[in-house]
């Protein structure tokens, strides 16, 4: 699992430095399901199989623990907020029973007011999606579903470790649909040792077959820790070529924009008005709060993340403190970079005059932005290059 | 109270034996110089430690003496009579055959020391041919008795054979455990002429050895041949001129004791107030300024430096630091030489002359270890002499002074070699020499299965891994030695690299025409796996003056970016971008192509691992 930041002590009550004005920007909440049934060969997210778990902290005592977190929230705030969105990630939420799922929601509403029209989002195993579960969802007020498709060739979903069917994806589509989901997402992976180019061809029309509103692709990292990691050290894998993975992505894009699919950052593209609010509010750098175990949070320029192993977590909990691991507030500097970081990986780009001239030129020079009203903008070179942009804008 | 028998200044020649002991590496001279001191008694039981007279901790540390010392010793003879034994001691390496020479030139006689268990090494032998060539009396002595893999028999038989005696007239002693430390005492005595010299002539006394003390600056270790040294009076340097008050006149026994004086056949050490070794020469005659002697000994020489290369602090703000640092090496090191140099790669540095590769080994180490350096070392050469069409001749020392003119001839260093190895291995061995344009002169057997090849290598051809292939081609059993001589005409050129069209200065080098081609092969190959790809094709070129010879090309990088950048990606995100900010500004620019230091770094230390992964 990808080690988490260093960091300075969190305080025992959660206290933050700066409460103010949380009304003005839009503060969402972040819900980390940490359960899976089987972990993926490339996973290096907090995740945990119920082998790996105590029997008090396996996924039914999920719920207990997190609600008493959404309670820390007030008392950390003092103050009432508006919910902008709310996204249950993971690990697996659609193991979560709906029940406790409608519960939690019930818990939020409860306690915060919720922006009207808010976007709820659960990430789904194609697996784990089935009609009752679907229709118990959409009942409990979740809005939009995040399919992890990752590819649609049997050999790649096997390399990735991934226990679904293709078939299972289109059959969750169909289930999502018939329950009256109208925001659906599918996830792809690009890159995967062994995928040709024509596999990468297949997966993205079978995906586009499905008209999702809402797709995200991502090239595959192999991270150190994962069990992928473990086949490329002792060399039963390749590494992900940037050459081939550069070559996907350009197909990706000459696919996805001839299906009138707009990229709106580097790796997602969404029909008109059906980008995903949660994640543009992580880029735009606006306050959540993340419950759940090694979840993160941000407000007003403080970043903390909680404990990883879901028994201290829950510990904390128990013991009415504040379940997080440690924290960085981020110097004037840091917050800079980050905006630069974030948003400028965004369609909308950053605004030109915050960026040295002399960057922007040589930027433009280089063919990785371009200018557009008041902003700049990565080219499509620019998007394969980003980091090279941000490290140009920020020197 | 002890009455001192024999105080110094005053010992009759003929009681006097100095001695020196010749052996290789790991031999035991050490150890037999600790039984030696707790035998006769001048270091008591308890204050005894091992390796006593190693004064550094990287002598300690790698069982080499770099520096030499001299230890006088009192012994009984089997006569009766009191005797002054003076140890004095040599370093056991190839770099400081100077150093050994006149060591050797202050005794009279050699104990030839060789571990019973592994036989005589071709530097033993190089220096025992020099002991030879200055009529020395050799004690071949066995060490290592002891051990359970001793072959006394055979090695006695060898050395015999070297030697030119009778394999019973070979001593076998254990240094460790002092079986046979007494006769070899007696056997000194009884073997080694005592000194000869006039006592009524004007002082002469050979320096052979200079070191710096940081609390009384540099101590010089003498001979006396003729006449005699008293306290407090001036005494002048024969080659330079220069005088110095004698502040302190003593002997080492094994602690520094002032004396009244040093008188013919007799060695100590004197201090004069210098601070800096090159005023304090090893080889050099000291004589009374007042009634100076006409004749220096013979045999002083400047020490030249056979080997260059250039030290580079890996941080750039180093430089003040590595200066200071090779001021103060100097005080105590009168081969070492240095001028600042600058590189577009590694920037600012100093080009530095050494007597051979360990000289350098052991200057970086003590660089490292006592100023806490970092240094990047360029791939070590050697000087040429160069004849131009224009009729002028230049000497370089460095391959960016390589002439891009019209060139007559160039001559190269050679040297004399000497290997020792087991006869199963001579086929390797000649390979290897022969790879390294080596010309044999001959092979004689020295016992039934080891052989000594003698060659003429050129210099440039072994500083770089020459010992090391040596020894993985022969399980490490062979052994080496070399000395210069002289230069030879040689087909040489300078290749250059480039990276999209810009020479990078760090990675010239001047090879053998026959060779251009594979180092341009090789290093093109290795800076592509090493250069991060830019965001434009850069071919990476290996050129003899405007030709290119090699080529690889580091394609244009398509993609640098992470795909994912969610609420817990952020921070590990930011952190990532920030070190690589920090690491852009350690960015080498050559021309317009980026390249991280380690890059440069990397490919100078792995040449010699890659090099030998070729053969």
């Amino acid at each position: 699992m990808a080690a988490l930041p260093e960091g300075d002590p969190a305080p025992i009550d959660g206290e933050l430095p700066n409460k103010s004005d949380l009304k003005s920007k839009p503060f969402s909440l972040y819900v980390h399901v940490p359960y899976c049934a089987k972990r993926c060969g490339y996973c290096d997210f907090n995740t945990y199989v119920p082998s790996e778990l105590d029997k008090d902290d396996q996924i039914q005592s999920w719920l207990t623990s997190a609600i008493k977190e959404l309670g820390l929230i007030k008392k950390v705030t003092k103050q009432d907020l508006v919910i902008d969105t709310i996204f249950f990630g993971g690990g697996t939420p659609s193991l979560l029973e709906p029940e406790v799922i409608n519960e939690f929601l019930e818990n939020v509403s409860r306690r915060y007011s919720l922006k009207p029209k808010i976007e709820i989002t659960l990430e789904a195993n194609p697996d784990t999606i089935t009609q009752e579960k679907s229709d118990y969802w959409l009942a409990s007020g979740v809005n939009r579903i995040s399919i992890g498709m990752q590819s649609s060739t049997k050999n790649v979903l096997q390399t990735l470790d991934r226990t679904h069917n293709p078939e299972n994806v289109f059959n969750s589509v169909k289930i999502l649909k018939d329950s009256g989901f109208i925001n659906y997402s599918l996830d792809l992976i690009y890159g995967t040792p062994g995928e040709s180019l024509e596999d990468w061809d297949k997966t993205l029309n079978d995906a586009l077959a499905l008209e999702p509103p809402h797709i995200s692709a991502y090239s595959l990292v192999i991270e150190p820790g994962t069990k992928m990691g473990a086949q490329l050290n002792r060399g039963e894998i390749s590494n992900v070529s940037d050459d081939d993975a550069a070559d996907k992505y350009s197909l990706a894009e000459q696919i996805f924009s001839s299906r009138k699919y707009e990229w709106y950052e580097i790796s997602n593209w969404s029909r008109s008005e059906m980008q995903c609010q949660h994640n543009l509010n992580y880029w735009r750098g606006n306050n959540w709060w993340g419950i759940g175990p090694g979840a993160h949070s941000h407000i007003n320029g403080v970043r903390w993340w909680n404990e990883k192993l879901p028994k201290n977590w829950r510990e904390k909990l128990t013991r009415n403190q504040s379940p997080a691991l440690a924290r960085e507030i981020l110097s004037e500097r840091q917050i800079k970079d980050e905006k630069l970081m974030l948003l400028s990986r965004l369609r909308t780009g950053i605004k030109s005059k915050e960026v040295k001239s002399s960057a922007r030129n040589s930027l433009i020079e280089q063919g990785l932005i371009f200018e557009e009203s008041e902003n700049i903008v990565l080219t499509l070179k620019g998007r394969f290059l980003a980091d090279v942009v941000f490290r140009h804008l920020s020197e | 109270m002890t009455i001192e028998i024999n105080p110094a200044g005053t010992t009759p020649p003929e009681l006097i034996r100095n001695f020196c002991v010749i052996a290789h590496i790991d031999h035991g001279k050490s150890t037999l110089a600790d039984r030696m001191l707790q035998i006769t008694g001048v270091v008591e039981e308890r204050n005894m430690r091992a390796q006593y007279l190693d004064r550094m901790d990287i002598e300690r540390e790698r069982g080499i003496t770099i520096k030499s010392q001299a230890v006088r010793l009192p012994w009984v003879g089997l006569d009766n009579k009191n005797y002054i034994l003076n140890l004095i001691d040599t370093p056991g390496h190839v770099d400081f055959t100077y150093e050994v020479s006149r060591s050797l030139e202050a005794c009279e006689g050699t104990i030839l020391l060789v571990d019973a268990a592994q036989g005589i090494e071709a530097q033993t032998l190089a220096n025992l041919y020099l002991a030879l060539e200055n009529d020395m009396k050799i004690i071949p002595v066995l060490n290592k008795i002891d051990l359970p893999a001793a072959q006394p028999d055979k090695y006695a038989a060898e050395l015999a054979n070297i030697v030119g005696c009778k394999p019973s007239d070979v001593l076998r002693v254990s240094a460790k455990t002092g079986e046979g430390v007494k006769e070899l005492l007696d056997l000194v005595v009884v073997e080694v002429p005592a000194p000869i010299g006039d006592p009524k002539a004007p002082a002469r006394a050979m320096i052979f050895d200079s070191v710096y003390d940081t609390y009384r600056g540099v101590v010089t270790y003498v001979r006396v041949i003729d006449g005699k040294l008293t306290p407090r009076e001036k005494i002048k340097m024969m080659s330079s001129g220069a005088t110095h008050e004698l502040l302190d006149i003593g002997v080492i026994s094994p602690e520094p004791k002032s004396t009244k004086g040093l008188g013919v056949g007799e060695v100590g050490y004197l201090i004069t107030g210098v601070k800096d070794v090159r005023q304090s020469r090893v080889g050099d005659t000291i004589t009374d300024s007042i009634k100076p002697a006409t004749q220096a000994l013979a045999g002083f020489r400047d020490p030249k430096p056979m080997v260059f290369a250039g030290l580079f602090p890996i941080d750039g703000s180093d430089y003040p630091l590595l200066r200071d640092a090779l001021d103060k090496l100097q005080l105590n090191d009168a081969a070492l030489v240095y001028e600042p140099e600058s590189s577009v790669a590694l920037g600012f540095g100093y080009r530095c002359g050494f007597l051979g590769l360990l000289h350098l080994e052991i200057v970086r180490e003590r660089l490292d270890r006592e100023f806490n350096l970092s240094l990047i070392s360029t791939a070590p050469s050697v000087g040429y002499r160069i004849l131009l069409e224009d009729g002028q001749e230049i000497s370089i020392t460095n391959p960016s002074e390589f002439p891009s003119g019209k060139i007559t001839e160039i001559y190269e260093p050679v040297v004399k070699a000497t290997i020792l190895t087991p006869s199963d291995y001579i086929g390797p061995v000649m390979e290897l020499a022969q790879d390294r344009r080596g010309q044999m002169h001959n092979m004689d057997y020295l016992s039934e299965d080891r052989v000594e090849i003698r060659y003429t290598l050129p210099l440039a051809e072994i500083v770089f891994d020459f010992f090391d292939q040596l020894k993985s081609k022969t399980r490490g059993y062979a052994s080496f030695d070399y000395e210069p001589s002289g230069e030879q005409v040689a087909e040489l050129v300078k290749v250059d690299i480039l990276l999209h069209g810009d020479p990078v200065d760090a990675f010239s080098s001047i090879v053998h025409k026959d060779k251009a081609y594979a180092y341009g092969v090789e290093m093109t190959g290795r800076l592509k796996e090493l250069i991060p790809r830019q965001q434009f094709e850069v071919p990476i070129q290996a050129a003899i003056g405007t030709r290119i010879i090699a080529r690889e090309t580091l394609r244009a990088i398509r993609k640098d970016v992470l795909a994912k950048c969610y609420g817990g990606d952020i921070s590990r995100k930011r952190k990532l971008l920030e070190k690589q900010k920090e690491g852009k500004k350690r960015m080498k620019m050559v021309g317009r192509v980026e390249v991280p230091q380690e890059a440069f770094v990397a490919a100078l230390q792995t040449n010699a691992d890659s090099a030998s992964k070729d053969k």
